[in-house]
């Protein structure tokens, strides 16, 4: 499509403009089609999904996304027919066009090689042609039973006969698919071929057939309305080009008006110079506003590349640690003037990394919407707090395991309105994702009022599957048998909860995280799982303790207490190793001498017993000194080095050195 | 002296594209997302040729075409629809709003620069 002096130099850049565009288009389309209810009007919204549509079938015509394009003709069409009410809008046209969007989405990660393979169209395809079908309210073919349509075909002018076996078969087949005219036929270079034909199916069914036998572009299809009304023909395919030109004024007449116009202001003189200046000085003004460039629809937000973000994170990083070494030999006033500034830089550059946890929610109410018309429940899905911000990275982390708690509350908590009614309550299920901030955590609660969590159940699958639990154990030892590995309530592995993913495996992920997991539950009023992450993964607030003169690093969040040690308060019991007594309990004692053998031994005291927790165990770690609390950058091992067990990361102290932090998690679990 | 050119888009890729086609050849160009930044942008400034979409949020293209037209500065300039829309009755509404002339997308760059030169 792009040759000569007008071809576009780099159609590579408006690709990417275009991908992205295209995935937020698509996200606008699919929130309006979850809002839209079936059957009442909604004009506005359906004007609104044809500009987007409309919007990405243009460009990606443009930049060789066919497919692309056909999926957006197809449901511009199906638009089209809604736009004018023809019908009402049903739930199948929001399904097809959930459906489409989804494939749309997939074609553009396709062409951006995101993905290897796009998805499959043709059900998508399908989906959309039948809502097409759909009878319209002035439809006067009746409500039901298959429509047939007569279409004028025009074949040619053709470039070269078709071959005469082609032509007949063609004709039979036709002839099969419904009732023929005698078709006109001059087949020969030049030639046309032109025929009536009435079949079920549509103008692009036909054309489809046809195309097998000529260029697409050779094929001219008009649907015939038998009352005579005006024919409704259906838009071209996006790749039928400037046949619908159409210019309203001869250029060679509109220039000579304008000469003529021109001629008689340049005559008028002085007045035209008083008229040009002001105009000129505002072309001026308007010149530099030309520079700006136009988002229109993305008042307030700007795109970032994270690449670019992450150098700016790693940027203040450094510089916390040159006011960390400045602050061990400076001692001037000036200095908190720099603590406070550098403070307050790392915050705003942090917050640009955060983003609302609305981020992680949108994808919930398609969720909702499909598995609760799956399971024939009712479903209102809520947010609280969509706006409460955290690291974007955490929210890629943190959405499947809320996925997962989604899909068991609609699965698994919320009862079918007929069993809902029966319990008296309400025919419609609440679920509700609630998100706030407490301190340096995120916390997210998913809760619904179902059937809540069965007591009785839980502790026979237990037994069953040879867990040790007392039948008389309190309800937050028996919720938490379902976080163990290998458990499942379902009474059949369903496709939606079941997948082999337990909430074992939610419970690992956000452990990961650094964060918690906590379920109540209620009979017949209702479980709620509350997910606590910290908001960022990039800073923490640290403990530092040396063990043998080298510098150690531990999470405060994993910190419950420091003791100092007297000889003699360490015990060695039989069959558990060193233990030391804090109040009421004995706790494990982990020398990390013995982890991370210290290079000088004799410098190594153990003085002091840091009483950490992790999982819900507590250990006491001994090491030599308490030497401060400070924030610390947290530097990956992995990507710089290697994963170490027992280790969860490194960072760089204000003199410079290394310090390395431990995983807390993993040292307690030994 | 170059000719100047408002492109009016709201599909960002849209935009550039018949914006880098344009300045390729030769124009000075200007870029406004919808209808009402068009008008503004418009007032304030004379175009050669206007070049706009039709299916815009907040003003679509047919009525930017008809405002443009009451602006007396606009009486002689073409102003051209660039749409995906080729319903013949919206076509007509963009006639009697006063437009020189309707391009279907995709358009053919050099098939663009053939009607601009045209008209401007």
């Amino acid at each position: 499509m792009f040759q000569g002096p007008g071809a576009l130099a780099d159609p590579k850049a408006y690709r990417a403009i275009f991908f992205e565009e295209t995935q937020d288009h698509l996200s606008d389309v699919e929130a309006i089609l979850l809002k839209i209810e079936p059957d009442t009007p909604c004009l506005p919204e359906l004007n609104a999904i044809f500009r987007a549509i409309h919007s990405i079938k243009g460009s990606a015509s443009m930049l060789g996304c066919g497919d692309i394009a056909q999926m957006a003709h197809l449901q511009e069409n199906l638009l089209d027919i809604l736009r004018k009410q023809e019908r009402a809008l049903e739930s199948g046209d929001v399904q097809a066009m959930l459906k489409a969007g989804d494939v749309m989405r997939g074609q553009a990660e396709k062409h951006r090689g995101a993905i290897e393979h796009a998805p499959d169209a043709v059900p998508a395809e399908a989906l959309l042609r039948e809502q097409l079908e759909r009878p319209r309210a002035d439809a006067k073919d009746g409500a039901s039973g298959p429509v047939r349509r007569r279409f004028a075909v025009k074949l040619g002018p053709l470039e070269e006969p078709i071959d005469e076996g082609e032509l007949d078969m063609m004709i039979a087949g036709l002839a099969e698919m419904g009732r023929l005219t005698t078709p006109a036929i001059d087949n020969r270079a030049g030639g046309v071929i032109t025929f009536e034909v009435e079949l079920e199916g549509t103008a692009d069914d036909l054309q489809s057939v046809l195309a097998l036998l000529v260029a697409p572009q050779l094929v001219a299809i008009e649907k015939i309305d038998r009352d005579a009304a005006p024919a409704r023909t259906l838009s071209p395919a996006p790749n039928a080009v400037s046949e619908h030109d159409e210019f309203f004024v001869d250029p060679d007449e509109f220039r000579r008006k304008r000469e003529a116009v021109l001629q008689a202001d340049d005559d008028d003189g002085p007045d035209d110079e008083s008229l040009v200046a002001p105009v000129r000085a505002a072309s001026a003004a308007i010149a530099i506003e030309d520079d700006l460039p136009i988002a229109p629809r993305e008042t307030g937000h700007i795109r970032v590349a994270t690449e670019k973000i992450d150098l700016l994170v790693n940027l203040v990083g450094e510089l916390v640690i040159t006011e960390a070494m400045l602050a061990r030999s400076v001692t001037e006033s000036g200095l908190a003037d720099l603590s406070r500034h550098t403070r307050n830089l790392q915050e705003a550059v942090m917050a640009i990394r955060m983003l609302p946890i609305s981020h992680a929610f949108s994808r919930f109410p398609r969720l909702v919407h499909e598995l609760s018309a799956r399971l024939g429940k009712d479903v209102d899905l809520e947010f609280e707090g969509e706006s409460t911000e955290l690291d974007r990275g955490l929210i890629e982390k943190i959405s499947d395991p809320l996925t997962h708690l989604v899909r068991n509350a609609v699965d698994h908590g919320l009862e079918t309105p007929g069993i809902r009614v029966a319990e008296g309550k309400s025919p419609t299920g609440i679920l509700r994702l609630a998100a706030r901030q407490r301190g340096g955590n995120i916390v997210i609660e998913v809760s619904d009022d179902g059937r809540g969590l069965d007591r009785e159940r839980i502790l026979e699958h237990a037994l069953l599957r040879g867990m040790s639990i007392s039948p008389d154990a309190p309800d937050e030892d028996v919720w938490d048998l379902i976080f163990e590995p290998g458990f499942s309530t379902a009474e059949s592995v369903t496709d939606l909860s079941g997948r082999g993913v337990g909430m074992d495996v939610v419970r690992r992920n956000i452990k990961a995280l650094g964060g918690t997991i906590e379920l109540r539950s209620e009979p017949g009023q209702g479980t709620s799982v509350t997910v606590s992450v910290p908001l960022t993964l990039a800073i923490i607030e640290a403990m530092i303790v040396s063990i043998g003169g080298a510098v150690y690093v531990l999470p405060i969040a994993t910190v419950v207490e420091t003791l100092s040690l007297q000889g003699g308060d360490i015990h060695t019991l039989p069959d558990h190793g060193d233990t030391l007594r804090v109040r009421e309990t004995y706790l494990p004692v982990i020398h990390l001498a013995r982890i991370f053998p210290p290079a000088n031994r004799s410098d190594h005291v153990g003085s002091i017993a840091v009483i950490v927790e992790a999982d819900g165990r507590q250990a006491a770690l001994v090491v030599d000194e308490v030497v401060g609390q400070q924030q610390v950058v947290v530097k990956s091992l992995e990507a710089n080095f290697r994963k170490v067990p027992g280790l969860s990361g490194a960072t760089v102290m204000g003199d410079g050195s290394v310090a390395l932090i431990l995983d807390v998690a993993h040292i307690v679990k030994k | 002296m170059g000719k100047s050119i408002l492109v009016v888009d709201d599909t960002r890729s849209m935009r550039k594209m018949v914006a880098a086609v344009l300045e390729q050849a030769g124009y000075e160009v200007a870029e406004a997302g919808d209808g009402v930044d068009a008008l503004d942008i418009a007032k304030g400034r004379r175009f050669d040729l206007v070049v706009t979409d039709h299916n815009m949020p907040r003003m679509d293209g047919v009525t930017l075409v008809r405002e443009l037209r009451g602006i007396p500065d606009y009486d002689h300039v073409a102003l051209i629809v660039l749409s995906t829309e080729v319903d013949p009755a919206v076509k007509q509404k963009g006639r009697e709003a006063g437009a020189t002339g309707w391009m279907a997308k995709p358009f053919d760059p050099q098939r663009m620069l053939d009607i601009v030169a045209k008209f401007i």
